[in-house]
């Protein structure tokens, strides 16, 4: 007869990895992921493109002008672009910058520009400013009252603009080429481009309404005819 | 109520036990590395992308949901006289281990487990039986475990 005998065996129950190894998988993708949008590729998921969130112009008329600089401007609203060349210290970020002269870049700028011939004002918000080529990026304060050579506006709006003026008019595809001798140019709605350097200022864009000297051209009259 | 616990002495419940949060210290570290990341990102002067901030912000409510989900799977009670181990979410599988029948315990911890003092009580009925799985101090549960379970005999002994 053989005898029974019971054997117990004390083993470690097997724990499963499975779970934690696909965690740390998707950690260090995430992990990876953020390093890449943030020192790589920043625009990364970004829709490019210019997204108009703006009462801009769908169907106006086309305004080119090249005339001489008005006395001032001051425009406050969104823009994609501003381009400047600017002499002295400037704000960004509550920090000051002491430069003597400085090349800046901002994308998605808000807030407000104003400028005489001589003095330029920025004062808003921008989410990437470049000084001399080096970027900052994050939702940025910026403060400028400075001297400058060059300013660019890249898709801005205004609802009316208007001053004595000398120089060429372009309305309309260059259906309406006016030569001002300071007379009056008037833009309503504008939504474009502004370009200003030295004595030269250039407006390139799309208006409700534009008046050269005694002109006017509308984009409700054209719509009807 | 009283009649109750007249019927059923050995219902009354001692103490209530779940996972200890110790066993997601790696998930925990995982947030908190991603969590650093950012604010150094942040504070280097580099924007955090809308994308990878959602991903990231995803990531750590699954993690804190699921393991706050997963320690309500297992819930481990003790009576005077038995230990319970329910397990299941909506259906429940409840094991009850009277005390007499333990004959003996043993404690199992891994080296991460040692670190952080928690582990599994496994006890026997002359043969493995249940695991109290993932426990904080698990050997000062096992000691107090041991004090009950005399208590429980020597007063079933009184009675005899």
């Amino acid at each position: 007869m053989v005898e029974e005998g019971v054997e117990a065996v004390l083993t470690h129950p097997k724990k499963s990895r499975k779970w934690m190894l696909m965690l740390i998988g998707v950690f260090l993708f995430i992990f990876i992921f953020v390093f890449y949008t943030s020192f790589i590729n920043p625009d990364f998921g970004k829709i490019t493109g210019n997204v108009i969130s703006q009462p801009g112009v769908l169907n106006g008329i086309s305004v080119q002008v090249n005339l001489d600089s008005p006395e001032n401007f001051k425009v406050d609203t969104r823009m994609d672009k501003v381009d400047m060349k600017v002499k002295g210290s400037f704000e960004v970020d509550d920090k000051r910058y002491e430069l003597e002269t400085a090349s800046i870049v901002m994308d998605n700028f808000n807030g407000e520009v104003s400028f005489d011939d001589d003095n330029l004002v920025v004062e808003g918000k921008v989410t990437k400013i470049f000084i001399e080529g080096i970027p900052i990026t994050g939702k940025i304060k910026v403060k400028f009252d400075n001297e400058y050579s060059y300013l660019k506006l890249g898709n801005f709006y205004t609802s009316s603009f208007s001053y004595d003026a000398s120089g060429i008019v372009r309305l309309d595809d260059e259906k309406v080429v006016v030569n001002l001798d300071d007379e009056l140019f008037k833009v309503k709605k504008f939504t474009g481009d502004l370009e200003k350097r030295g004595k030269s200022f250039r407006l390139t864009g799309i208006a409700e309404e534009a008046q050269a000297g005694l002109i006017t051209v509308k984009a409700s009259d054209r719509d009807t005819e | 109520m009283k009649k109750m616990e007249k019927k059923n002495p050995n219902r009354k419940r001692l103490k209530k036990i779940r996972y200890s949060r110790k066993l997601y210290l790696p998930l925990y570290i995982m947030i908190l590395v991603l969590i650093g990341f950012m604010i150094y990102i942040k504070y280097s002067g580099r924007g955090i992308n809308e994308m990878a901030f959602k991903v990231v912000l995803a990531f750590i409510i699954i993690i804190i949901l699921a393991t706050e989900i997963h320690r309500f799977g297992e819930v481990y009670h003790l009576t005077e006289n038995a230990v319970i181990l329910n397990s299941g979410y909506f259906g429940i599988l409840s094991k009850r281990m009277e005390f007499e029948a333990i004959s003996d315990m043993q404690v199992l911890q891994s080296a991460w487990q040692r670190v952080w003092n928690f582990g599994d009580l496994q006890m026997f009925k002359f043969a493995p039986g249940p695991t109290l799985k993932n426990i904080n101090r698990p050997n000062a549960f096992a000691e107090e475990l041991e004090k009950i379970m005399a208590r429980a005999k020597a007063g079933e002994h009184d009675e005899e």
